[in-house]
């Protein structure tokens, strides 16, 4: 009797196995079309959203005094810089409101932190495009072919991406991938209400869990500035990004970018930021604003 | 007998093959101490923002009434002094924060997360899942850490909480919280970076919710020391004194707030300074007036009220 209930097991197991392989790309089965990150988009990021600015206000709505570099750990090579400021070009005495802002302070390390508002399009199936109206900036963001999901961070320390794609821009080069929200497994101690115990083929091992979010890393950056009164941010500068969305209390939809700015050359620590912005229905309230080219 | 031990074998070999073909895994876990990330808004969470300052902040008028009453001093008072963080402030304060879980020992399953800060030991317990923990009545008890509840959707927390004590939007400015105010919160982390969004709603003092994100970095090797408060009169006032000041005053603003050159029109707040636009208005705004002058007017103010204050006028 034991021995049938032993070798019952064995078939049923052997065979959940052939037809799990199967569904997973085995060798019967015909390789899946690869789905484009537009197909495979775990959140919906386009659209026209607006920058909501209840953080760092005085350094991201007017232009803060010259030498002002409150909580950017930056190094003294990077102070020097930063001392170089000159509000002549700015508006003089007025240039702290005068929103006669720098091109380089919307470079990519700094972009997201500045006021504005954002157009989200694919421009692509695999380029997720971010137009701005203040400073009029444009960023694509370029998902792998055929690999739409990924860990990006993962992906950085391994190597598999870095520099050297195209020549040094303000908006630099951004791989992207979605990342998927963590699965079950036996000892995973997100928990829910169903299928618990039971033993094998009743845990929850791979079940699939709502959300996910968008990793970018930005690289190829031209020099720029992380604050508009100049503070500076290095060409050897690497932007690691995470878009994330969300609701609020009254049922607005929103989405957060965590940003991860590591400069070898200007920075002593990397400098974390986030910013919030709100989807808006429409494109009525775009206000282009060009900012100032200082060579 | 060793076809029993075969088949057991190729059972072994059936479950090991159907482990290993199971997609790649992850935990999401925020229990651990976790460093707040200075560098957003620490110099409103450290020392506390400046007097008047009120940039960026989505509040009503009658909140930014109330504020112009404040007196910092009532930092002083024994009644507040050992008052800790409240739960819609505490994660946004620059200190350690500690995140423990309680499960069941039978089924695994988390009964509650807890947090606490290590400055001002604001202690709070999440009740897990929310669906096991209906809301408690209005009349039950508010405190300064309230009710909150949670549930995992994905690798998010979301937080609700209620049931708060009457409290503070900032600290040392004087902008009130009601005690219908309420915080919805999602957590997760990117790696070793803990991201808590809080959503702080309060149909009284807020225009609309102030949604805010605070960053932690994980410490592997975290400690918290204790945090002992015992009230002291350290700074001597006259029995029965209520720091405050009196309503037709306006905010006594310092050399520090001059500094940063913020126009006194956009320190006032309110939801219309915290949208792009606002910086096409700020242009008009004419400069704020010597802060030498601004001073010798709040010094007058000063006189005037403490003259009211002690019966001379």
């Amino acid at each position: 009797m034991k021995l049938r209930l032993i070798v019952g097991i064995t078939l049923i197991a052997g065979a959940i196995a052939i037809v799990h392989a199967q569904g997973r790309g085995g060798q019967a089965a015909p390789p899946p079309q690869p789905q484009s990150a537009q197909q495979a988009a775990l959140i919906d990021l386009t659209g026209y959203w607006v920058s909501v600015v209840d953080e760092d206000w005085r350094f991201r709505m007017m232009t803060p005094p010259k030498g002002d570099y409150a909580q950017v750990p930056l190094n003294a090579a990077a102070r020097k810089i930063a001392d170089q400021f000159n509000p002549e070009l700015y508006g003089g005495a007025k240039y702290q409101t005068s929103q006669i802002i720098d091109c380089r302070a919307y470079g990519a390390a700094g972009l997201m932190h500045m006021p504005m508002r954002l157009h989200i399009t694919w421009d692509s199936p695999n380029a997720l495009k971010i137009e701005t109206d203040w400073g009029l900036q444009t960023r694509v963001l370029h998902f792998t072919l055929g690999k739409p999901n990924g860990d990006i961070e993962q992906s950085l320390r391994n190597g598999e991406i870095g520099g050297g794609h195209e020549p040094a821009s303000m908006q630099g080069y951004s791989i992207a991938a979605w990342e998927q929200p963590y699965r079950f497994n036996q000892t995973i101690f997100q928990r829910g209400v169903v299928g618990r115990g039971g033993g094998l083929g009743q845990n929850r091992a791979g079940e699939v869990q709502p959300g996910g979010s968008l990793g970018v890393v930005t690289t190829d950056l031209a020099p720029g500035w992380l604050r508009r009164n100049g503070v500076p941010y290095s060409s050897k500068t690497r932007l690691i990004e995470h878009f994330m969305t969300f609701q609020d209390p009254t049922g607005k939809d929103w989405f957060t970018d965590t940003t991860e700015v590591v400069d070898p050359e200007y920075l002593n620590t990397p400098f974390f930021i986030s910013s919030e912005f709100q989807k808006e229905p429409d494109g009525s309230k775009w206000a282009p604003h060009p900012c100032k080219e200082v060579k | 007998m060793r076809l029993h031990r075969a088949c057991l074998a190729v059972a072994g070999i059936g479950v090991a093959a159907l482990l290993s073909l199971q997609p790649a895994i992850a935990q999401s876990m925020i229990n651990g101490y976790w460093s707040p990330l200075g560098h957003q808004d620490s110099y409103h969470y450290l020392a506390g923002p400046d007097p008047g300052d009120f940039s960026g902040l989505p509040i009503t008028d009658a909140a930014r009434k109330i504020a112009q009453q404040y007196d910092a001093d009532e930092f002083e008072q024994p009644e507040l002094m050992c008052r800790p963080f409240m739960a819609t402030y505490a994660p946004r304060a620059i200190s350690t924060m500690r995140i423990w879980e309680t499960t069941d020992p039978q089924t695994q399953d988390q009964i509650k997360i807890e947090t606490t800060m290590a400055f001002s030991a604001p202690h709070r317990t999440i009740w897990m899942p929310a669906s096991n923990h209906p809301a408690p009545s209005s009349s039950a008890p508010h405190t300064w850490q309230g009710y909150s509840t949670g549930k995992w959707v994905g690798n998010v927390l979301w937080v609700h909480t209620d049931h708060l004590k009457p409290g503070y939007l900032q600290r040392s400015q004087g902008l009130p919280l009601d005690d219908k105010t309420t915080m919805d919160e999602r957590i997760f982390r990117y790696g070793d970076t803990l991201v808590d969004i809080m959503m702080i709603s309060d149909p009284q003092y807020l225009s609309r919710p102030f949604i805010y994100s605070k960053l932690y970095a994980y410490i592997p090797q975290g400690n918290m020391d204790p945090y002992p408060c015992s009230v002291h009169n350290q700074v001597p006032t006259p029995e029965g004194y209520v720091p405050m000041r009196l309503p037709f005053y306006t905010t006594n603003y310092n050399d520090q707030f001059a500094a940063k050159g913020i126009p006194l029109e956009a320190a006032k707040g309110g939801e219309q300074t915290m949208f792009p636009e606002y910086q096409d208005y700020l242009k008009t705004l004419p400069p704020n007036p010597p802060y030498a002058q601004l001073k010798a007017e709040q010094e007058k103010q000063l006189e005037e009220q403490n003259a009211i204050a002690q019966g001379k006028q």
